[in-house]
């Protein structure tokens, strides 16, 4: 592996009393990467190094999803972290959105319209940031979720996962239905 | 909007016409910019085209597939999007979500194979959506419980009752007789009033008033004593009813559930599974016990008084009936709020057991890390979240009461003021407004629960329903029509171009082809993920091969009786599983019958006597769930003498090894070098040492034998194996120094 003649993590480097890392947990600053999308792929070079298709992904997918970002090769093995989209490029950062976006198809409600109820499988229709749509939940009360806090998600019966990120935030009608619900 | 099934879109889409032959046709359900909307993928003999919805006539993407190669279906988060290669460049074709996965696994697998120029089929789309409605189905059931008329369930129900209708029927006389009889007593209010206390009119002579007072009071406490005897039988037999047939249905239901294949319990949750076994007929059970007598005696009451009501006073009725719509109303309205109250009560009671089970059984790394604090935070935060639901419920609960309450006592009131005037002005006897005020009483009283007992029947069918969703589950893994049946097995075991996925799109073993000569000794090795537990569970058929064939002897697995199967078939499970019970019972687990000589026999053979008799009980040592009391190598030695004493045909060992120490690891093996031989056996081991005595080995990769042949041949090949043994040694010898 070439990782050695890298520059090796920043200042977010842990305390002296860490283990050493090994050379894949660097950690990567917008300064020494360049990403550009081939095709349907994203790419990545280090410094001057070669072009290699990455893939990103969130470490934190619901509470941090524009930080903590893990860079990926094509055979899923990690290269390093990114910590924050602040300090890239606009252009460079509006690349790696994009790419956050293609990978996650996680639609975001935004309102909820009617919530209808047949025998044991309840109808949502609802507004979300991918367009209106109809989902249909089997058994809520074990596919809606609350993993923290006020960030809901909602698992509908073909494995589709939506989220409502801040219930507090939705409109009152919105949060009266899903109140009924759960 | 996405497209729902409702109305199935033609798929190409209307305005596109290719001029060749369309191949498959897919359709879906996201834009490429990641928005809800339809797209369809349509490939040809030539070429292939992306379609955008209501563009028919100019695809969005049109390639020729001979410039194509590399078709694959990447997998997203939610979903995923189907990619070709062109001049080592990648081109995404359509994206689509989760519910459109499977297809297009399916299709990128095809478009794959006619890239490089072979044959492919793709199957027909499997309809996952209920045809009626449009609902997507539950895994593995055709039936949607949305569409499943009520009528249906509570017909199955009462199929049950079958078997013991002459109860049925005298529950049935018993509680209409009850109800009946329930209206006398106030019936009898009216000549005691009008006739003996307080007659109008000419007085009758004193001692015949006196007569007819005793009369009267007879008949009262006659109607009272048959009442209560009725009422008793009732309770009783109901009960006895209910109780008979939830036994059943909780049987036929447990029975269902051991014949159920493998692959029902990979697609469900065992917590779904086991909830349904408990709490699904367990609440069909308190519905049948109470419930439904409830439900039918509070409806006669209801017809019955109102027939009298009606016939005593019909212009007086009617002020009874005036308020009747609004407790109707009222309590299905506030029910609704009891009802989603009482839910969040019990989900939070089912959340908080669950702490407590989870905290508890995990005390040991609680206080290993010293986070006592913390839980007990937690515990109390989700108790107060309880006691504060339950308060919230027991709110609306008095509310509810105090309001109807109220409102009913309006509508005594006002027979009360009309039929007072009635008696002071009109030709109403005193007798007859008593007698109608307590049919008042008693006409509002079941009517308040009616919304409820109606809510909770609906719940009790749906828990029919979906302990009936279970029945109606096929075993996969069926009897053939016509079963082998095998008294005898010599072992010889062989795979005719075998594939296998758990899910049919994603194949685990592609084209397996071996043969194994009966009392062959094969050690199974590769990677995890290379197909060698897989491999094994299609031999003792637990899931069928997708394509291809086992045989055994000559015979495909299919046809083979399943009992006779796995009666020579032996299995030392990686996961030891041991029942609570003795150490004996254990080992006689598949030969119950079995004498102590053969027993002991077993476990010497297993290496396990020793151990065992140490233990203080010796072979009546009692274990835990699990095998709680024993270490991971006496687990496993107990599950080698168990499959010693089974004595099969053909034995599996699926890291027999693998929990234990290096020295008893050595015991073990000895147990099972004894144990291997004269059978055909199946090794998976990790540690390559261990299948040293194999007569061959198989090196799976990715689905198929890369390799196959003696551990010295292999070797000398330099090849996949000399790889894994080289990786191997590289690690003992860190654990070596290490150690």
């Amino acid at each position: 592996m070439s990782e050695e003649t890298l520059p090796t993590g920043s200042a977010d480097e842990p305390g002296a009393e860490w283990p050493e890392l090994p050379p894949e947990g660097r950690t990567l600053a917008p300064a020494d990467v360049c990403f550009r999308r081939e095709d349907a792929r994203l790419q990545m070079r280090e410094g001057e190094g070669e072009w290699r298709e990455v893939s990103v992904v969130r470490l934190f997918p619901l509470s941090e999803p524009e930080r903590w970002l893990a860079v990926l090769d094509d055979k899923q093995a990690d290269i390093g972290l990114l910590c924050d989209l602040e300090g890239f490029e606009p252009e460079q950062r509006l690349l790696l959105e994009d790419e956050l976006r293609r990978r996650y198809l996680t639609p975001v409600i935004t309102a909820i319209s009617a919530i209808r109820h047949r025998g044991d499988v309840a109808e949502w229709t609802v507004a979300t940031d991918r367009g209106e749509t109809s989902i249909v939940v089997r058994n809520v009360r074990e596919k809606v979720k609350e993993p923290l806090p006020g960030h809901l998600t909602i698992e509908d019966a073909q494995g589709n996962r939506y989220e409502i990120p801040h219930r507090a935030a939705l409109d009152a009608a919105s949060r009266r239905l899903l109140d009924m619900e759960i | 909007m996405r497209n729902d099934a409702e109305s199935p879109a033609p798929c190409p889409p209307e305005g596109f016409s290719p001029d060749e032959q369309v191949r498959v046709c897919a359709q879906a359900d996201l834009l490429p910019d990641g928005r809800f909307g339809s797209e369809w993928l349509v490939i040809g003999e030539q070429h292939l085209w992306v379609i955008a919805d209501g563009d028919g006539a100019t695809p969005r993407i049109e390639l020729p597939l001979d410039e194509l190669s590399d078709a694959t279906a990447q997998t997203l988060v939610g979903g995923g999007a189907l990619e070709v290669s062109r001049n080592g460049t990648h081109i995404e074709l359509v994206r689509y979500t989760n519910a459109r996965a499977g297809r297009f696994t399916t299709v990128a697998g095809a478009l794959g194979k006619w890239l490089s120029g072979e044959e492919a089929e793709v199957p027909e789309e499997d309809e996952k959506r209920c045809p009626r409605c449009g609902l997507p189905l539950a895994e593995g059931t055709k039936v949607c419980p949305a569409c499943l008329p009520r009528s249906q369930t509570l017909r199955r129900l009462a199929l049950y009752l079958l078997p013991a209708w002459r109860q049925a029927l005298g529950l049935s006389l018993i509680a209409l007789a009850h109800t009946a009889l329930g209206l006398i007593p106030p019936y009898l209010q009216k000549p005691l009033m009008d006739e003996v206390l307080a007659p109008r009119g000419e007085p009758r002579p004193v001692d015949e008033r006196v007569r007819l007072l005793g009369t009267l009071v007879l008949a009262l406490l006659i109607a009272h004593v048959l009442m209560s005897g009725l009422g008793a039988a009732r309770a009783w037999l109901s009960a006895w009813l209910g109780n008979r047939i939830s036994h059943d249905i909780r049987v036929q239901l447990y029975r269902h559930l051991q014949f159920l294949s493998l692959g029902f319990y990979d697609k469900q949750q065992m917590g779904n599974v086991i909830s349904r076994v408990n709490q699904d007929t367990g609440r069909l059970q308190e519905f049948l016990v109470w419930g439904s007598q409830d439900l039918a005696t509070n409806l006669l009451l209801i017809v019955g008084i109102t027939i009298v009501l009606l016939v005593m006073n019909a212009k007086l009725a009617l002020f009874v009936f005036l308020p009747a719509p609004i407790v109707v109303l009222l309590s299905t309205v506030v029910w609704k709020r009891v009802r989603h109250y009482m839910h969040r009560f019990f989900h939070r009671w089912g959340r908080l057991n669950a702490v407590l089970n989870e905290t508890l059984s995990g005390l040991r790394v609680t206080k290993a890390f010293g986070q006592e604090p913390r839980h007990i935070d937690d515990f109390s935060s989700r108790s107060l979240e309880l006691a504060i639901s339950g308060t919230g419920v027991e709110r609306v609960w008095s509310i509810l009461f105090s309001g109807m309450s109220l409102v009913m006592m309006l509508g005594t009131l006002l027979v009360w003021y009309v039929g007072g005037r009635e008696v002071l002005f009109g030709p109403m006897s005193l007798g007859t407004l008593v007698a109608f005020l307590t049919y008042v009483g008693m006409f509002y009283q079941p009517l308040r629960f009616m919304s409820m007992l109606l809510n909770w029947a609906s719940r009790s069918l749906a828990a029919g329903e979906r302990v009936f969703e279970v029945l109606d589950t096929e075993p996969e893994v069926a009897e053939a029509e016509e079963p082998v049946a095998m008294p005898e097995m010599q072992g010889r075991v062989s795979f005719r171009d075998v594939s296998f996925g758990y899910e049919p799109h994603r194949p685990v073993l592609k084209g397996i082809s071996c043969e194994v000569e009966a009392g062959e000794m094969i050690g199974l090795v590769g990677q995890s993920g290379a197909g060698k537990t897989t491999t094994i569970n299609l031999i003792c058929r637990f899931y069928d091969t997708d394509a291809g064939e086992v045989l055994i002897d000559g015979v495909p697995i299919r046809d083979i009786h399943i009992e006779d199967l796995r009666r020579h078939i032996g299995i030392v499970p990686q996961d030891t599983f041991l029942f609570s019970g003795t150490i004996a019972e254990n080992i006689a687990y598949a030969k119950p019958g079995a004498t102590r000589e053969e027993i002991v026999r077993a476990a010497r053979i297993a290496n396990a006597h020793e151990f065992i008799v140490k233990k203080p009980d010796g072979y009546e040592t009692l274990l835990g769930e699990r095998g709680q009391g024993l270490s991971a190598g006496e687990q496993q030695r107990l599950s080698i003498a168990r499959a010693v004493l089974h004595d099969p045909a053909i034995l599996i060992l699926d890291e027999a090894t693998s929990q234990v120490d290096v020295e008893t690891e050595k015991g073990i093996q000895e147990a099972i070098d004894r144990l291997v031989k004269s059978r055909t056996t199946f090794a998976i081991a990790h540690r390559l040492a261990t299948l040293k005595n194999a007569d061959r080995l198989f090196v799976l990769k990715d689905g198929e034998i890369a390799e196959m042949g003696t551990h010295d041949e292999l070797l000398a090949a330099e090849g996949e194996f000399y790889r894994l043994v080289q990786t191997y040694q590289d690690i003992s010898a860190v654990s070596a120094v290490q150690r």
